[in-house]
């Protein structure tokens, strides 16, 4: 695949992929530090022939969005945490109705208005579960000014896919950060967009919501003379609203299968320095870049550390996280936060004693931080 | 000093200081002399609830603060509520005759810039305007997200150019005409609502005097010109605020109740239109050719509105 050079920052990436990932409407509300990202597509979205709309608050900015999924093209919304905190009921309507839809958000400190202009990885735990009721997240974190452009366009393919939202996760750092970033061509990224599923039979046997258990639902465009029904209530197979326990129970335990079921699709992360490692430091976002760093520099003094950096923080890799926390004792999970991916290390490790290096002040990790912390483990 | 009223700017001037000038707005920020005027017209204890905004980043930077009164910050949208509750409390504590001093008068007032007011606050603000609350809600209105970086709001006039509503080779920035706040608030109930504008000072500590009086929720619309998104020299704040009451584009008047509408200030000589858009970046491009029919529009609507002020003003209703 041919690379190119660019110089940008991780929300103008971010913006930038979307465009080649063919989307075509964006609504949003300003907030730090994600407003770049609205800035680019109010830019580049009218001159393809998208639309870009600033609506009147954070949960009419994801609403309009899941509506224009809905009508079958491909939209986005952006935010930072109060954002999502207020948009959260309209995911969960995407999650039950299984609109696609790409969620960026640019990670600053909280809770409630917190450190708006700073660094944080706060809302990592609110990635899994950002409204009430059961379903299966599927989350993205870049780790650099690539991965703000690479893992947007993975988004929009796994949202198309999977038929729910997927959250990228940015942070303050990224998402601000002004550098050289080698990413794919834009006719590369085209090339890579897998259309969405769409029943072609005879509109009267069209059930959009009856598919197999560890599928998603299959949802036509509008326009085409399919007839379905969006809810968020529980529903049957043509999407109206019933309360029959067996229909219930399915479709609930469905939203689950559906992730669970194809997560070598979704699972993604990177491994570093890893083979002859003694220290495990797990890390990810521009954390890991710190991380990387630090490692550069225990390897000088002798000490070998290496490091694991998932890429899709939910659903975890959590057999992969116990492949290397069975072979290496000695395993420090670093965090902008209080140690809410460090949880689900515990989880999928089955172990109690994952050391923590967590900063919560606003302020990014510098690698001689890490460096001291695995020299004292 | 108690002020009954305010005669000359000798005379204001030594009023209290209530707002201390060391905050970090931007050098020729309206926002600071609106609430200067605003805490300085009055010698009540004032609670002040601001939402998220300039006005709040600016004023209360750990450890200091502009504040010489009760000061509350909750959230972007809940300027409006913070004050209905602060309120609701004050009158149960002084019917249960929990108060200190009960006879001290109070008066609560909330701030908000128009992102927070026209956009994300609109309900908490319309809810507590409703509910009656004895409060003042001013919005310091310099039509855009200033704060974030410039974007559009539901304040933001036709033709200007934002971060999110861009002039270029597409489009010739904002779609969309102004919101009416002052129709929208006169007819959710207020009992007094008015447009002030800071470089007619006399004018707007009336208004402010007004509101702060009666006992009801009141709204005031206050012009407060953007030296960095509208685009113009810090030290022209007062001149574009003039251009903007002069050429009726911001025309200052009032609403007792919802109905009877006093124009509060008539221009002598009114200028156009397009002197106000060409002293402010935002608006550069309305003057290549191909936007001509804009500032068109624009004379347009503002003698409409204008003429329709004129006749609600006969017409008493």
């Amino acid at each position: 695949m041919a690379l190119r050079e660019i110089i940008s920052s991780g929300n103008e990436l971010a913006a930038h992929a979307a465009i080649d990932a063919g989307c075509k409407f964006f609504g949003g509300y300003p907030i730090t530090p994600s407003s770049e990202i609205m800035h680019e597509l109010s830019d580049l979205l009218p001159e393809i022939g998208g639309t870009c709309i600033q609506m009147e608050d954070e949960i009419a900015g994801v609403a309009c969005a899941i509506g224009a999924s809905m009508s079958g093209v491909r939209a986005m919304t952006a935010t930072s945490g109060p954002g999502i905190s207020l948009k959260a009921e309209n995911l969960g309507l995407a999650q039950i109705a299984e609109v696609p839809l790409v969620v960026v958000n640019v990670m600053r400190g909280g809770p409630s208005t917190g450190l708006p202009t700073r660094v944080s990885q706060g809302d990592v735990a609110q990635a899994k579960n950002p409204s009430h009721g059961d379903y299966k997240s599927i989350t993205l974190c870049a780790g650099n000014l690539a991965e703000c452009y690479t893992e947007t366009v993975r988004a929009f393919n796994l949202a198309d896919r999977f038929m729910q939202p997927v959250f990228v996760l940015l942070d303050e750092t990224l998402g601000h950060m002004h550098g050289k970033a080698m990413i794919p061509a834009p006719e590369d990224t085209k090339a890579g967009i897998k259309p969405k599923k769409e029943f072609t039979g005879d509109p009267a046997e069209y059930k959009p919501y009856g598919v197999a258990q560890d599928e998603p639902a299959v949802l036509n465009p509008m326009f085409k003379g399919y007839r379905y029904h969006f809810t968020g209530l529980h529903h049957n197979d043509t999407g109206f609203p019933t309360e029959e326990i067996e229909t219930c129970r399915k479709l609930i335990e469905r939203l689950f299968n559906k992730v669970e079921a194809h997560q070598e699709e979704i699972d993604s992360y990177e491994e570093y320095m890893l083979d002859d490692a003694e220290f495990l430091i797990i890390a990810y976002g521009s954390v890991s870049l710190a991380a990387k760093e630090a490692i550069r520099h225990l390897r000088a003094a002798g000490i070998k550390a290496g490091l694991f950096r998932p890429i899709t923080l939910w659903p975890s890799p959590a057999a992969r996280i116990k492949h290397w926390t069975d072979k290496i004792q000695k395993v420090l999970c670093v965090e902008l936060n209080m140690g809410q991916y460090r949880d689900e290390i515990q989880r999928a490790s089955a172990r109690l004693d994952i050391d923590g290096l967590f900063k919560v002040n606003g302020r990014a990790l510098s690698p001689y931080e890490i460096v001291e912390k695995v020299k004292g483990m | 000093m108690a002020i009954t009223s305010v005669k000359n700017l000798k005379e204001f001037s030594t009023t209290n200081e209530r707002f201390e000038g060391a905050h970090l707005l931007c050098p020729g920020c309206a926002h600071s002399m609106i609430v200067r005027e605003l805490m300085n017209c009055s010698d009540d204890n004032l609670v002040i609830s601001t939402n998220t905004g300039c006005l709040e980043v600016s004023t209360a930077v750990y450890p200091y603060t502009s504040w010489d009164t009760s000061w509350i910050h909750i959230g972007f949208e809940n300027a409006a509520t913070a004050a209905a509750g602060a309120e609701a409390m004050y009158k149960a504590r002084k019917r249960k005759g929990t108060l200190k001093n009960p006879d001290a008068p109070v008066k609560f007032v909330a701030f908000g810039g128009d992102g927070s007011t026209y956009d994300i606050g609109f309900q908490w603000l319309s809810g507590a305007v409703e509910r009656g609350h004895n409060f003042t809600y001013i919005c310091l209105d310099n039509e855009n997200y200033a704060n974030t970086g410039g974007q559009r709001s539901s304040s933001t006039p036709i033709g200007a150019s934002t971060t999110t509503a861009p002039a270029g080779r597409v489009s010739y920035g904002e779609k969309r005409n102004k919101k009416d706040m002052m129709a929208i608030m006169a007819a959710n109930g207020a009992s007094y609502v008015a447009q002030v504008a800071p470089n007619k000072w006399k004018n707007m500590a009336q208004a402010f005097q007004k509101a702060l009086s009666i006992d009801g929720p009141c709204y005031i619309n206050a012009l407060s010109a953007c030296t960095t998104e509208w685009k113009f020299d810090p030290k022209d704040t007062i001149n574009i605020s003039d251009l903007a009451t002069d050429s009726l584009v911001f025309p200052l008047y009032e609403i007792i109740d919802g109905t009877e509408l006093n124009i509060t200030y008539r221009p002598k000589n009114v200028l156009p239109v397009k002197d106000y858009l060409a002293a402010q970046g935002r608006f550069k491009h309305l003057f290549k050719p191909e936007n001509a029919h804009i500032l068109e529009e624009w004379q347009k609507r503002v003698d409409e509105k204008w003429e329709y002020l004129q006749r609600r003003e006969e017409a008493r209703v």
